[in-house]
């Protein structure tokens, strides 16, 4: 365990120094691309709001985007890791299970230090008080949302797999998703009906609804994310024996 | 694997593989991922693996053997552990190396430096150890500058370096090779045989995969021929590949000879060995004949029969076979050697001291063409047959194998010798015209 944890360290630091050579703006971009998409959604949703938007809206949407999108990218990636990883598998002798985990560690990092960022900003400069806790509910918050990806990761793997369409089908459906999530619709019971029933439906409003709690959006003050915790440890367990059973014929059929 | 097996032996019973049949490839992937939980589901399959045992012995370098499709890869990667039996048991002692492709995980953004490194992690060393390799690794890759060069500036030869390199300086009890070393230069191929033969020496157990049979006749102790699946041949390595190589020889020649009617005339052409008995085989340097029964329902008279050899695999034509190929090599002014065929047989032979071309497979194309002198000689008339022979032009000692010479060359070998205590000289020499 201490070893594959140490190897997934080192393998991530390879592989962003990997991606980190492919653009002119490297790394920064991983900083750059929420803040470009969470700017650009939060303007015009401000615009269809008639420009009226606090300093709480603004900040609690952008951490809420930038989750949003991390655990999305996370899910997508996973679909295509052992696809993009297939001459590793089948021709290395390598726990290929640590294949997803190392995406994911790369890719989460950046996640956890804009998030950290956010947060400390959210504390600083949001008008409702989070309270004495924060810091604390905040690093489970994160602790437990790496779980759920990891166990999201890792079921992905065997998805894109068997069900490869997921990798073009899921993106629209989850920017979709997005809009009408609550990170834009904070009011209880201001979407039609349907939407509320989709949104009840969707994992990724579980995590925002959470986050926000954790934030202290409705100025409650913050709450520990215990469900959240509990429900992140026993997805990464349900996860790894799934995969444990389905990766055995792995190397025979991708 | 629960059996306890010591380092760098490998034990496997009745080892069988099956991948899936692909009709739809998501929907068969799927119901062979979902097999291990509700098996209703296994998809049809095909068998890579045919209940093969074997037991290797630490510090034996064992050979792999078999024409593509035998199983060669499929076995390596259950001794290797990256793919698990359908039957059967694999044990296997220590640290296992297996360099089934070159290159496999290189990052083509990093440099051949970082390469090394992040390839070392996926081959499962711990930094500090891929620290400790990298000198010698550096060293024995000849890149020099080019190592901080990103990795995708490298040719496949380069790449090959590279990956051999880390690979053979890897920590392991039993390293796996398959093709490996095909990509890289001759110079550099010689090297890494050397390094194989080094580990070797240092008691590694190597499982050696090649279709370069020169190369397992000269490396390995001892050699395992699959065959469709099958284990065809576990032993002495000359046994064996002599074992094979009448086996493909068989598979690649219908028949040693063939008979061909064109008109009146029926044509039947053999190759026949030292003992004079139908071959498929013309051992290089040793005595061959190749025999040319005619028969006519009419006679022909006078004519010029002639073969043209060529080799098989990239239809090279290699010589013309007449009855007096001397005479007409040198445009001598001598008349030519007409035949005459009349009704009933004809059989005509030419015969080979000492067999001269070199290795591959030949086919032999017949002609009977009009009498003629050196002069009128026309190679596009007359009764001509396609493929009447094919045969193997082999060595018999299979260490020699691996020449890509057309002919023997005929050579005079000399020595002379001055000794220091006597002050005498001597001179020997050695005429190789007549083979090995």
């Amino acid at each position: 365990m201490i070893n594959d944890i140490r190897l997934v360290f080192d393998l991530t630091r390879y592989d962003i120094k990997a991606q980190a050579k492919e653009t002119f703006l490297g790394a920064i971009w991983l900083f750059l691309w929420p803040v470009l998409q969470s700017g650009g959604l939060i303007v015009v949703f401000s615009a269809l709001q008639g420009g009226a938007v606090s300093r709480d809206f603004v900040l609690s949407t952008y951490i809420g985007i930038i989750t949003w999108s991390t655990c999305v990218m996370i899910f997508i990636a996973g679909l295509q890791v052992m696809k993009t990883h297939r001459e590793t598998i089948t021709q290395l002798v390598f726990p290929f299970h640590l294949l997803p985990v190392v995406d994911l560690c790369s890719k989460f990092i950046f996640f956890a230090m804009q998030f950290v960022i956010a947060a400390i900003l959210w504390a600083a400069f949001a008008t409702v008080d989070p309270g004495g806790l924060f810091a604390l509910n905040i690093l489970v918050f994160v602790f437990a949302l790496f779980c759920y990806l990891l166990a999201a990761s890792w079921l992905a793997s065997v998805l894109g797999i068997v069900a490869p369409d997921l990798a073009f089908a899921l993106p629209p459906i989850f920017l979709l998703l997005l809009i009408l999530s609550p990170i834009f619709h904070r009011t209880p019971g201001g979407l039609p009906e349907t939407i509320e029933i989709i949104n009840a439906f969707n994992p990724l409003v579980f995590v925002v609804r959470t986050l926000f709690d954790v934030l202290g959006t409705d100025g409650g003050g913050t709450s520990f994310p215990l469900i959240f915790l509990l429900g992140g440890l026993a997805a990464v367990l349900v996860a790894r024996w799934v995969v444990h059973v389905l990766y055995q014929e792995l190397g025979k059929v991708i | 694997m629960s059996i306890s097996i010591s380092a760098g032996a490998i034990n496997a019973e009745r080892v069988t593989l099956e991948y899936p049949l692909y009709k739809n490839i998501v929907l068969d992937r799927l119901r062979a991922i979902l097999s291990p939980i509700i098996p209703a589901l296994s998809p049809p399959v095909k068998r890579a693996v045919d209940e093969v045992s074997f037991s290797i012995n630490p510090g034996e370098l064992v050979g792999i053997v078999g024409v593509n499709g035998a199983g060669k890869t499929s076995l390596l990667k259950i001794v290797s552990g990256l793919v698990k039996p359908t039957h059967g048991r694999v044990s296997v002692g220590g640290r296992i190396l297996a360099l089934l492709a070159m290159g496999v995980g290189f990052r083509p953004n990093l440099t051949g430096r970082e390469n090394l490194f992040y390839a070392g992690l996926l081959f499962r060393l711990r930094p500090n150890e891929i620290r400790a390799v990298l000198p010698s690794v550096e060293e024995f890759s000849e890149l020099g500058p080019a190592l901080d060069q990103p990795y995708f500036t490298y040719s496949s030869g380069m790449r090959a370096r590279l990956a051999f390199s880390l690979a053979t300086h890897v920590p392991a009890d039993v390293i796996i090779l398959d093709e490996t070393l095909a990509t890289g230069d001759a110079q550099f191929a010689a090297k890494c045989y050397g390094r194989i033969r080094e580990l070797h020496g240092s008691g590694r157990t190597i499982l050696f995969v090649s279709h370069n049979l020169g190369e397992v006749s000269r490396l390995c102790d001892r050699v395992i021929i699959l065959h469709k699946g099958g284990l065809l041949f576990d032993g002495a390595t000359q046994e064996g590949l002599r074992r094979y190589e009448h086996r493909i020889t068989s598979e690649q020649i219908a028949s040693p000879g063939q008979e061909m009617v064109s008109a009146d005339t029926q044509v039947r052409l053999e190759m026949l060995g030292p003992d004079g008995s139908p071959t498929l085989r013309a051992m290089i340097g040793a005595p061959a004949t190749i025999r040319m029964t005619v028969r006519q329902r009419k006679p022909i008279g006078d004519a010029f029969p002639f073969l043209k050899l060529y080799r098989e695999n990239d239809n090279h034509f290699v010589a013309y076979l007449h009855p007096d190929r001397n005479a007409i090599a040198a445009e001598a002014e001598a008349e030519l050697v007409n035949v005459t065929f009349g009704r009933g047989e004809t059989v005509l032979e030419w015969r080979f001291a000492s067999w001269p071309f070199g290795e591959g497979t030949y086919r032999i194309d017949g002609q009977i063409g009009p009498a003629c002198t050196w002069r009128s000689m026309n190679h596009d008339a007359g009764l001509k047959w396609h493929n009447l022979l094919q045969f193997a032009s082999a060595y018999e000692n299979l260490n020699l194998k691996g020449s890509s010479a057309l002919f023997e060359p005929s050579t005079v070998f000399s020595v002379n010798r001055r000794s220091s205590d006597t002050h005498a000289d001597a001179q020997h020499e050695i005429t190789n015209s007549e083979g090995h």
